[in-house]
Parts: C-alpha cells; sequence; structure tokens
C-alpha cells in the first residue's frame, strides 16, 4: 500500500477514495504476507543445494588424505590404496558427487570414517544439544544486552552510558574461551558453586529416554526433575561464557538504535502528547525492533555450529564439538553433514527473521 | 489560558563549543489569542517553544528565564508534573505527521496512548471520542482511519489526525510548530484553515511558529518576529504588516513575492552564536548599524500600546515605511 497525496477526504468527491482502500488492505496484506512465506520456502531447496555443492566442493580440495589420516603415517602404499578404495576416494569427483547428492536427497550423509556410525544418527544426537546451549545463552545475552543498551541509549552522554560502554568493551576484550576458563576457575575451582564442567547430567543422573533428542525436553517429558535440575546447573556455566560474548552486539545495537530512536521527530512528538517516560522507551524499542532482531538471527546463525570451542571446554556434546573434531581428523563425511546442517540451520533463522519483520511492520509491502 | 514568556535563554553544548540559541525572549499569548512567531530557520523559534514545553534535548539547558502558564511556572516545573501538562492542557500540532505518528502501532492505539497518559478512560470511551474528533477535523471515515496505520494516509489526513490528537483533551493553549510545512500547498489552507477555526470555535488560546508571513497575515492577531534567538518586534498583526518598526521586519516584509515585482532579498546571513551575543545582531545586515548597535543590546521595547520593537533606532521616524520603501 503506498501513500496517496490526493485530498480527496476534503474534496466533493466519494468518501470512499479517502483512503487507499483499508478495507480491503487487511486481508490483501495477509495474502500477500503467505505469498512471501510461498516465495521464501520455495528459494529455500535451491539455498540448500548450492550449500551441499559448494561444501562437497571445498571438503574435496582440502589438503590431507584421509586414508593416512585412519591409518597412521607408518602404513605402506598398499595399504593406503585400499583404505581409499573403501571409502570411494579412488573414483572420480563427478561421480563421487553424484552419489553424495543422491544420498543427501534420501536423507543419507554417509557414514563417518572412524566411528562408522550414519552422519545423520551423530546429527540428530548432537545438534539438539548445540540449539539447546545457543537458544539459552542469546536469550540471557538478549535480556541483559537490551537491558542495559536501552539504559546506555535512554541516557546517551550520561553516566549511565558510560558505565555501560565500559562494560561493552571489557566484555569484548575477553576472548570466550578465557572466560570460559576464568569462569570455571572461580565458580568451580574456587567456590564449587557449579558442578564440575563434565557433560550435561552428573553422573547419579540416568539420561531420559530419548524423544526429542532434547536433553531439556525429554527431562521434562520423562518427569524427571532431579535431573532437570542437574542438566540446568550444568547449563549455567557454558550459557553464561557464550552469552557473556553476546552481550555486548546486543548492547551496542541497542544502544546505537534507541539513542538513535530517542533524538527523533516520534519520539519529541511523544513527549510532546505527554506520554510516560516508559512509554516514550517502548516507542524508541519500537524502532529498535527490527535491528535488533537481525542482529539475533545473525547471532543464532554464527553460534550454532560457532561454539566448538565453549562446547569442548565444557564437554558439552553439541554440533560445534563434533564438527571440530571431524575437521580434526578429517572425517570427510562429518565435516560435509556439519557444513550442511549449520548452513541450513542459518537458513532456517534467516527465513524465520524475514517473516517475523514482515509481520511486525505494518509498512513492508509483501510480495 | 494565557501565556507569559520572560526572557528565556537557551543554550546547547555542541562539537564546536556552545551555541547560544536563545538569547532572552519574551512574548505573550493572551486569552483566545492567535500568536504566530515569525523568523527564518535557525532564528530560535523550535527551541523557545522546546524550552516552554520541557522538550529540550540532553545537549541543551535553559540557563533563564520563566514561562508562566495559568499561573505556574512551565520552566521550573518538575518534568514529572510539566508532563501531565502537555497533551492535556496544551496541544501540540507536530510540522510533518508521517514523522510524528508511530509508524507501527494503529492509530487508534496512540489515540488510547495519549489519552491514557492524562485520564483514566475505558477503551470504548476513547474510542468513541476519537471517532467523534475525527469527524470534527474533516475525516469521512473514522472508523477505517482509526483502525489503520498512518503510512495508509494522505499527507493532509495525517494531518488532521494529528491535530485530533491535539485536541482529544481539549488543551487550553495549541501550540504548532509548522504545521503545514509538510504538506502540499493546496492542503495547507485547508489545515490552516480547520486549525484556526476548530481553535476560535473553543475561544483557546494558539501559538503558531512558521517561517510564512502569509500564515501570520491571514491566521494571527499578533505577530512575534525572532531572529537569532531574540524577539525584534511584537504587535498586533495589522499594524506591523502595514508599518513594521525593527529594520528586519522591514527586510522580511518586503522578502515576500509579489507579483509584477523584482523580489527583494535580504543579504548576509545569520551571525554565528558561539559566545554570549552583545549588541544587536541584526547590525552586520542592517543598513541602519551606528555605532551604539556594536556595543549595547537593545532592550526590547514599547513604542506604542501593544508594540513591541528591539532597536535603538528612534522606529517611528526614521525607520522608512514599507510602501516607501
Amino acid at each position: 500500500m503506498s501513500t496517496t497525496n490526493t485530498e480527496a477526504g476534503d474534496a466533493p468527491s466519494p468518501a470512499s477514495t479517502e483512503l487507499m482502500a483499508p478495507a480491503v488492505g487487511a486481508p490483501r496484506r495477509r495474502r500477500a504476507f503467505w505469498g512471501l512465506v510461498a516465495k521464501r520456502l520455495a528459494f529455500i531447496p535451491l539455498a540448500l543445494f548450492a550449500v551441499i555443492t559448494i561444501s562437497f566442493l571445498l571438503v574435496s580440495i582440502m589438503p590431507g588424505d584421509p586414508a593416512l589420516a585412519i591409518l597412521g603415517s607408518t602404513a605402506n602404499e598398499q595399504e593406503v590404496a585400499t583404505v581409499r578404495s573403501q571409502l570411494g576416494l579412488d573414483r572420480p569427483l563427478a561421480e563421487r558427487y553424484v552419489t553424495y547428492v543422491g544420498g543427501v536427497l534420501q536423507g543419507d550423509f554417509g557414514r563417518s570414517f572412524f566411528t562408522g556410525q550414519p552422519i545423520r544418527d551423530e546429527i540428530v544426537k548432537y545438534l539438539p544439544a548445540s540449539i539447546e546451549l545457543v537458544v539459552m545463552a542469546i536469550l540471557l545475552a538478549a535480556l541483559v544486552g537490551i537491558s542495559i543498551g536501552t539504559l546506555a541509549g535512554y541516557c546517551r552522554g550520561r553516566a549511565p552510558d558510560k558505565a555501560v560502554r565500559v562494560v561493552i568493551a571489557g566484555l569484548e576484550a575477553i576472548p570466550g574461551f578465557l572466560a570460559g576458563l576464568l569462569l570455571i576457575f572461580a565458580f568451580f575451582y574456587l567456590w564449587r558453586l557449579v558442578p564440575s564442567p563434565t557433560g550435561r547430567l552428573g553422573i547419579v543422573n540416568i539420561y531420559p529416554p530419548t524423544v526429542t533428542h532434547f536433553l531439556l525436553i525429554d527431562l521434562i517429558l520423562a518427569g524427571d526433575w532431579n535431573g532437570l535440575r542437574s542438566t540446568l546447573h550444568r547449563s549455567m556455566l557454558p550459557v553464561l561464557t557464550l552469552a557473556l560474548a553476546a552481550i555486548p552486539l546486543f548492547a551496542k545495537i541497542t544502544r546505537t538504535t534507541v539513542g538513535g530512536a530517542m533524538g527523533s521527530k516520534q519520539i519529541q512528538y511523544a513527549r510532546a502528547c505527554g506520554l510516560s517516560e516508559w512509554r516514550v522507551v517502548q516507542y524508541a524499542l519500537l524502532q529498535a525492533r527490527t535491528p535488533i532482531l537481525t542482529y539475533t538471527a545473525m547471532l543464532f546463525g554464527a553460534m550454532v555450529g560457532g561454539s566448538a570451542i565453549i562446547e569442548t571446554i565444557f564437554s558439552w556434546q553439541g554440533l560445534g564439538q563434533w564438527g571440530l573434531k571431524a575437521i580434526v581428523a578429517l572425517d570427510i563425511p562429518a565435516i560435509q553433514g556439519f557444513v550442511i546442517v549449520t548452513g541450513f540451520c542459518t537458513m532456517l533463522v534467516y527465513l524465520v527473521l524475514d517473516l517475523v519483520v514482515a509481520a511486525l511492520d505494518p509498512r513492508i509491502q509483501h510480495g | 489560558m494565557s501565556l507569559h514568556v520572560r526572557d528565556i535563554e537557551t543554550r546547547f553544548r555542541t562539537t564546536a563549543g556552545e551555541v547560544h540559541a536563545v538569547n532572552g525572549v519574551s512574548f505573550d499569548v493572551g486569552d483566545g489569542e492567535l500568536v504566530g512567531i515569525v523568523g527564518e530557520s535557525g532564528s530560535g523559534k523550535s527551541v523557545t517553544i522546546n524550552s516552554i514545553l520541557g522538550l529540550i534535548r540532553t545537549s541543551g539547558t535553559i540557563t533563564s528565564g520563566t514561562a508562566t502558564f495559568g499561573g505556574r511556572d512551565l520552566i521550573a516545573m518538575r518534568s514529572r508534573d510539566l508532563r501531565k501538562i502537555r497533551g492535556a492542557e496544551i496541544g501540540f500540532i507536530a510540522q510533518n505527521p508521517f514523522g510524528a505518528l508511530n509508524p507501527v502501532l494503529r492509530l487508534s492505539r496512540q489515540f488510547e496512548n495519549v489519552v491514557r497518559a492524562h485520564r483514566r478512560l475505558d477503551r470504548k470511551e476513547i474510542r468513541r471520542q476519537a471517532l467523534a474528533m475525527l469527524g470534527h477535523v474533516g475525516i469521512h471515515q473514522p472508523e477505517r482511519v482509526l483502525d489503520g496505520y498512518a503510512h495508509e494516509l494522505s499527507g493532509g489526513m495525517a494531518q488532521r489526525v494529528v491535530i485530533a490528537l491535539a485536541l482529544m483533551l481539549d488543551p487550553t493553549l495549541v501550540v504548532a510548530d509548522e504545521p503545514t510545512t509538510a504538506l502540499d500547498v493546496t492542503v495547507q489552507k485547508q489545515i490552516l484553515d480547520l486549525i484556526s477555526t476548530l481553535v476560535r470555535e473553543r475561544e483557546r488560546s494558539m501559538l503558531i511558529i512558521t517561517h510564512d508571513l502569509g500564515v501570520v497575515a491571514n491566521y494571527c492577531d499578533r505577530v512575534v518576529v525572532m531572529y537569532c534567538g531574540r524577539v525584534m518586534e511584537d504587535g498586533p498583526v495589522r499594524e506591523v504588516f502595514r508599518r513594521p518598526y525593527h529594520p528586519y521586519a522591514l527586510a522580511l516584509l518586503r522578502s515576500v513575492p509579489r507579483a509584477g515585482q523584482a523580489l527583494q532579498t535580504l543579504g548576509g546571513r545569520l551571525p554565528k552564536l558561539n559566545a554570549q551575543p552583545v549588541g544587536c545582531l541584526f547590525r552586520d545586515r542592517c543598513p541602519y548599524r551606528m555605532d551604539v548597535c556594536d556595543r549595547v543590546t537593545p532592550p526590547l521595547r514599547e513604542v506604542s500600546p501593544g508594540r513591541k520593537v528591539s532597536c535603538h533606532l528612534d522606529v517611528e521616524q526614521e525607520v522608512p515605511t514599507l510602501v516607501a520603501g
């Protein structure tokens, strides 16, 4: 819907031209929105195909011989050739590509060179753990980051803003792994406030029957409240570590957008109408909403699979840790599966972002 | 209700140093009076209004002055109390309705927010009143407008909505900051007719900021001419337009385009206001400059009943009339 400059309301012309037909506007908007959903969904297979192809090619041109990695440096040429042929590495690239894509289309990502397990099973096992970690970390980081960012943006240039900027600079200066180690040192080693950073459940706890592969959800489904408490307790440090890295990003984008909004005509008008300062901040956050959501999606995409070091430090058994192991071991099918899954997650998150932004802003034209 | 502004001074801290935006502004808006403040861009009109309404951003401070509204000083008032006056007792009409209205909230929500900032009313009652008010401002399908968003409206319609919001709580004073500059020329007159009619009907006072002398001539009772954050001349519109006393007012009136005549312009530009200004601020562009103008700031003095001017000249004798010029 575009704005119109004709002042039809004042002319003696029929009143129906007064607006750009808002009566039919709402259903039309809704229809256009679902059209956008369909269009974006249709785009997913195409993008996924590109990710599969690129990941296949990139991994194929990686230096190093997986057969050598499996056998070790003492193997003779005969043995290496045998293993290469077992892995199918002696066949031409094009043939391997067709076989691989054909497999992926049927949900078969091949088997790990090392464990022999189907890659699909490994992903199903490790991805939910990473998603749980990232979702908890992003929720925490968003809560803290948006709060202090709003405070700083609202009080721009004054003492609270300066304090927040110091906090942001401090958090940015600490690398994630160091923060993790320091937190373990303080909270586990010195103060014994949290359990040891060795996995998600204590030794005494029994893993719940697998339903969703999401440990927290499975524990709730099993009604194992002790286990849930233990898991949440063990989640505190890794979630905090990951959140500490994301807090400055949330705080900065919020500070900038809210600060900019505070100087806008819209906020000045809201104040001129006598709206309370709470309402004024709410209006400013409404303006800041889209950039913050965009950042959240980008962070989510980067963190699933990108939190390998944190997962390793805390033995989280997540996708990042698994992917890192695969890369070190030259486990080609695992690396390819890792790239495809993280790429797919990113695509999904961006899709959701686009749809949420489109649904939230009445000005965006769909289609 | 009447508004009495005395000696307002407002400064801003900027990266380029301190800017003295408003340097002792005084004027009155009487009961039922429509007053226009005119001046070039940068003459401090908007800053004056924002100072009175407590809308100065954090980089600015009001260093002196009072603004008495219904017996209370708006400048000295706590911001919480001033907030309750804004929107309820003083209605505000913004320059650009699309910049002012919230783009992502339905207009019905915006009416609710404004009313609820001041009164305890339920949603139904607010809606009823909003529909009635939208009818008053000439919107034919208020239901549709109320359930839609700002961007679905034309410029004139959106400004009507802003006017309706300003009048929702029946304020005794309406402040309009260049209410038609953002609109098409064809719509400007309709909007101004509407505002002035509504204000006069209700016997309310109004302060209009504009750089358009035509607006002042057609709609205002009194005019306040501002330059560099000071009042140069203040008087009844008819008299000031017939016989301006201040050389700046004269120059302004001469620069109004007239059919068949060459356009007279005023050379030079606004002086920088980085330091506490001394002397007459118009002196660099004034054809009647005297030695005293450099040294002494001319006070705003009453030269005849209801007419004030800040100039060292014996204005009635020495400033030529508009026709003779």
